[in-house]
């Protein structure tokens, strides 16, 4: 009967996206797709990375020094925030929770595409194995196995749905235990696998560099012949070529992004709750759903595009993933739009909860007393505009990615013709994000 | 490795026919972005509506629990509001019932600065929680009587009010 205030919990949503704005992206969505279909260049443009060479960045970069300083830092922060999970109390306030689902997940997007590829060499899963290498006096590439490349990052793929499991099903993921769990089956899936495969499994099988290496390619920095140089991002997209897996590591990203937005309609909520079927039965399914979708989606267009291949030695089965570059904006554009206020709301908690680790009244970094500045939640217009711009930014990204590909890849005369599906794709992709942002 | 690129038979655009689309597309992007917005400054917010099965005395200033009979009866969602309630308040019904919400994970549309009334009738002990800004509010309820509280929605955003025994949302107010 009394209001007693409860400590808060950052259950505090983005308010739904006005329709009007809906309307407005997804006509601009379609408007520029076809602008770019029928008036953009039929010749590639992008067959080279182009882009101004850095020498002599890259020699700064390339020094062990460097190296050594900036994966130690990285790891000092996740050495920080293991003491926390493994020996800190189960609270809110603890920092662990805003470090998984905020820094690590959410923050790995700005920072890989503004500093491009530099996860792969400041990940703290590397910097573990190199240690425990030197100390056992053997060479970090070499395992007891080989790793076939046909594994590609099919293991990421694994890990990714694993992840988003624990994002959005797992019961209790704001527990330590729950946590504690899925953090040492990481560790000792990535590390054994990495004494047992070599240093590739990691890249093969860390669902976080999976992530940060996806979206860096979109960065506009770019290694041509061990050369850094600063490119256009679109470019440096087209340079890539994905390895075996890197479907469903966009299926995964974008599926359950998707899936966080659908779970958030009242539709569903009253359907789970109402019904005697447990949630977490409703959400695994709902996730599998979202990502079969996704996957099936893209691939049958993919798939459709080689019948106007112009390289007879091309299968079906490879247009896929000749493609996937294409999706990458938008898995971009979507995670920017769903998590952007949770990364500053949540990310601010985390950095004043880090000096208190333990839960002991620490204020290591003198931020334990600062309080959480949540403006972004009182201009909802300006979090509307942001998710709007990245969703329909990252769709005409990836339309004219898609076109670059498609000179590539088709012949010249069906290059427009070729695109048609992946076009309709891509626009039913943006026009469910906007759907979702306004979350009936 | 991506296959040669042979020379296309079609003679590449100049440039100047991409900038006139895209300058063209951009002008469109603009007319509807504005449209977009205009329809989204107009006011939104309408008091829903309340089902009348909750007695009359639940007035807006009374926060003490008013022992009732009133029947867990399902919402009437075209009832009109009653005179006696004051025009900037909005009043949810919640019914826990057999493990069950109602209302289930439905939106409100609440204007910043509107009361928000809740009459809770729950036939176990429960909390009701309302995650709003700050600290959030948290309404403790008896098995059997019919509570009442209030809170005014002083921050703008989106909010999930739900019961704590089970973790299922009852309603999200969308606080403009």
């Amino acid at each position: 009967m009394t209001l007693v205030p409860l400590h808060g919990i950052g259950t505090r949503h983005d308010l739904p996206l006005p329709f009007g704005f809906v309307v407005a992206g997804a006509a601009a969505a379609l408007v520029i797709s076809f602008a770019v279909l029928f008036l953009a260049w039929r010749r590639p443009r992008y067959a080279e990375a182009g882009g101004i060479a850095l020498p002599g960045l890259t020699r700064v970069l390339d020094q062990p020094v460097a190296r050594v300083v900036a994966s130690a830092a990285v790891f000092a922060v996740y050495a920080w925030a293991a003491m926390a999970l493994f020996l800190g109390r189960d609270r809110l306030t603890n920092p662990v929770f805003g470090f998984v689902y905020a820094w690590m997940w959410v923050g790995l997007v700005p920072l890989s595409l503004v500093l491009g590829q530099f996860w792969r060499h400041t990940n703290p899963l590397r910097t573990l194995h190199r240690g425990l290498c030197l100390l056992a006096r053997t060479d970090p590439d070499q395992g007891l196995l080989r790793l076939p490349a046909r594994v590609g990052s099919w293991p990421a793929a694994i890990g990714l749905f694993a992840f988003g499991f624990l994002e959005l099903v797992q019961p209790d993921r704001t527990t330590l235990a729950v946590l504690r769990f899925w953090a040492v089956w990481w560790l000792v899936i990535l590390v054994l696998g990495a004494v047992v495969f070599g240093r590739r499994w990691i890249a093969s099988a860390d669902p976080f560099e999976a992530y940060a290496s996806t979206v860096a390619q979109l960065s506009p920095w770019r290694r041509v012949d061990g050369t850094l140089r600063l490119v256009n991002p679109l470019a440096g997209l087209n340079q890539w070529a994905p390895p075996p897996g890197s479907v469903a590591v966009v299926a995964v990203l974008l599926g359950s992004t998707a899936f966080d937005s659908f779970a958030n309609t009242s539709w569903w909520i009253r359907t789970v709750q109402d019904s005697d079927v447990s949630s977490t039965v409703w959400a695994t399914a709902g996730l599998l759903a979202m990502i079969l979708i996704v996957g099936v989606s893209f691939s049958l267009a993919a798939v459709w595009m080689h019948r106007h291949r112009s390289d007879d030695l091309l299968t079906p089965g490879d247009f896929p993933r000749l493609m996937v570059s294409s999706v990458v904006p938008i898995v971009i554009g979507y995670a920017v739009a769903h998590y952007t206020t949770l990364l500053i709301v949540e990310g601010q908690r985390t950095a004043i909860n880090f000096s208190d680790p333990l839960g002991l009244g620490w204020n290591v970094f003198g931020s334990a007393e600062m309080g959480v500045n949540a403006a972004i939640f009182t201009v909802p217009t300006l979090v509307a505009v942001i998710q709007l711009a990245a969703i329909v930014t990252g769709h005409v990204l990836g339309i004219v990615a898609a076109h670059e590909k498609s000179l590539a890849l088709l012949k010249p005369d069906a290059a427009l013709r070729g695109q048609w599906p992946m076009l309709v794709v891509m626009v039913f992709y943006t026009c469910s994000g906007l759907l979702l942002l306004f979350s009936p | 490795m991506s296959p040669p690129v042979r020379r296309s038979p079609i003679p590449a655009l100049p440039v100047r026919g991409l900038t006139r689309g895209l300058v063209a597309a951009g002008a469109v992007v603009l007319s509807l972005a504005v449209a977009g917005c205009t329809a989204a400054s107009e006011p939104v917010a309408v008091p829903s509506p309340s089902s009348t099965s909750a007695p009359p005395a639940a007035s807006p200033s009374a926060s003490s629990p008013s022992a009732s009979t009133s029947p867990s009866a399902s919402r009437s969602p075209s009832s009109s509001p009653e005179a006696s309630k004051p025009p900037d308040a909005v009043t949810i019904d919640i019914t826990i019932a057999d493990g069950k919400v109602t209302p289930s994970g439905e939106r409100v549309n609440v204007e910043k600065g509107q009361i928000v009334i809740f009459n809770v009738t729950s036939d176990v002990d429960d909390e009701i929680h309302a995650h709003t800004a700050g600290d959030g509010v948290e309404i403790e309820v008896k098995a059997g009587r019919t509570v009442t509280a209030e809170l005014v929605a002083t921050d703008v955003g989106s909010f999930e009010v739900e019961s704590h025994a089970d973790g299922k949302i009852i309603v999200i107010l969308n606080v403009r």
